[in-house]
């Protein structure tokens, strides 16, 4: 699992993707989740996106 | 009462060509051929730029992304086609994206990339008015506020605002007063009672944007080193100098401070030269670029060593962060002269070069606070120094990239209280030192 922090009400943790992306990134908190989760659930989202994505601009 | 911020208008196609669509709306750097030109440079709010806002079918969601790192306010709610999106139900992200900037990033494609502020919201089907080729459509970005923007603001009026009922008893220090002022609802840091409180605090918060005098030429991009946005350099030059020595320094720094009126980012220039003998021709060129627009034309020469950049009329600065990096750095090779180890090539960076307050921490999120009347920023050096028993040409160069945030106030009460926190800033200056001797 990624490492993150919490400041500012925000979560905030790098990550790099696939495609070689990296950054960091600050998210707000979602109380119905574990930071973990929340974390697990945006990389797979933005994985989901940049996959779909790089398959459209490849057609 | 709501308050349109901004209002801009977007295509509403499907950005690879899909119908029905599978990603619509806009976006800055997906694809290649789907931005038109005044797309590009869509404000959303405090003269921020726009980096998308699209569908995204399969994953039932509507993008909002804005340029820059942003707090989670500045605007209340987004309408898109009759339906508003609150910003305070939307899921809030920032990305601070590695070098050149977000992935399918084109070449050719967007222009500006970098750090950028997200807003998603569920949407299970289409959210735009029509996917047919060539359809757009208008986009709003809101504030529900009612205070007045400028002008009298009565205590009555902030009660009422506040739920009370007009011309029943109020004070400012009443709690249900306090909970409008600005730093409750913008900055996030509720005063308590008792507190420094002031009328000023409570007027409609106005985008930094608004009210900003540009002046001189940004760098468009985070990442982007390309000396086509240079503001301004400094050019050093000795010509044809005998065999004795010569050096040339090129200087360069960039501040910001509060006056007691306006805050001011300032950037400092300084090119100087010197040689021992005669015959020699010394060029010592300053110069900045006005337009926002890019290219290499058209620069004006001047002796100044301080300029404004930007000046944030009527707010003060009350914190700071400033990211600087080098560029293209070619120092001058070489040592200057045989007896000595010091190069002819050399760079004195991360200085107080200018008298300002050095901000040691070379961090975009890492915020000084800063006072008024001082001056706060980081200078950069480079030199190029030949000694008695070198000849040649020499040449050093250097790009300096300065990204600020400000986090700024409105100051005077009959100014507006700025709703923006974070304003990010880019700029790239370029420092030349150059000696040529003879043998």
């Amino acid at each position: 699992m990624t490492d993150y922090t919490v400041e500012d009400e925000l979560l905030k943790f790098s990550h790099e993707f696939s495609n070689g992306q990296a950054g960091f990134f600050h998210l707000a908190v979602d109380p119905n989740l574990t930071p973990e989760q929340q974390i697990e659930s945006f990389v797979a989202q933005e994985q989901a996106f940049i996959a779909q994505v790089e398959e459209w601009q490849s057609q | 009462m709501a308050v349109t911020i901004s209002q801009f208008t977007i295509s509403t196609t499907d950005i690879f060509g899909f119908s029905p669509p599978a990603l619509a709306g806009f976006n800055d750097v997906l694809g290649t051929s789907s931005i038109n030109q005044s797309e590009k440079y869509l404000v959303a709010f405090g003269g921020n730029g726009v980096r998308g806002l699209y569908w995204f079918a399969n994953q039932s969601l509507i993008y909002f992304e804005v340029y820059g790192l942003h707090e989670n306010v500045g605007w209340d709610y987004i309408t898109i086609n009759g339906v508003n999106y609150n910003r305070s139900s939307g899921t809030f992200s920032r990305f601070t994206v590695s070098d050149n900037s977000s992935f399918n990033y084109p070449t050719g494609g967007g222009e500006e990339g970098g750090p950028f502020t997200r807003w998603t919201w569920t949407a299970s089907s289409f959210p735009f008015a029509s996917y047919a080729a060539g359809s757009t459509q208008a986009m709003y970005v809101r504030h529900s506020g009612s205070m007045p923007a400028s002008g009298p603001l009565s205590l009555n009026t902030i009660h009422t605002v506040a739920g009370g009922s007009s011309g029943t008893s109020v004070g400012l220090n009443d709690s249900d007063v306090r909970a409008l002022n600005w730093y409750n609802t913008v900055a996030g840091s509720p005063i308590a009672s008792g507190g420094k409180n002031e009328m000023k605090e409570y007027y409609y918060p106005c985008n930094v944007g608004e009210n900003q005098g540009y002046t001189r030429r940004r760098l468009p991009s985070t990442t982007s080193n390309s000396l086509s946005y240079k503001l301004a350099s400094a050019d050093a030059d000795i010509d044809n100098a005998s065999t004795n020595p010569a050096a040339t320094i090129a200087k360069c720094g960039m501040t910001v401070e509060f006056d007691g009126t306006n805050t001011r980012l300032r950037y400092h220039l300084l090119s100087t030269g010197n040689y021992i003998g005669s015959g020699a021709t010394i060029t010592l060129t300053n110069q900045y670029w006005n337009a926002e627009a890019s290219g290499t034309g058209s620069p004006q020469t001047y002796s100044a060593v301080t300029n404004d950049a930007i000046t944030f009329e009527g707010a003060q600065v009350i914190q700071a962060a400033l990211l600087t990096s080098q560029h293209n750095e070619s120092l001058a090779t070489g040592q200057q002269n045989p007896a000595s180890t010091a190069a002819i090539g050399q760079s004195v960076y991360n200085t107080s070069g200018f008298g300002e307050t050095l901000m040691s921490s070379n961090s975009i999120t890492s915020f000084v606070t800063t006072a008024a009347n001082t001056a706060y920023g980081r200078s950069f050096q480079i030199s190029t120094t030949q000694g008695r028993f070198n000849s040649g040409d020499k040449v050093s160069t250097v790009d300096i990239r300065f990204r600020w945030a400000l986090r700024l106030l409105g100051y005077s009460p009959a100014d507006r209280t700025y709703i923006e926190k974070d304003t990010t800033l880019n700029f790239m200056i370029s420092l030349r030192a150059r000696t040529y001797k003879r043998i």
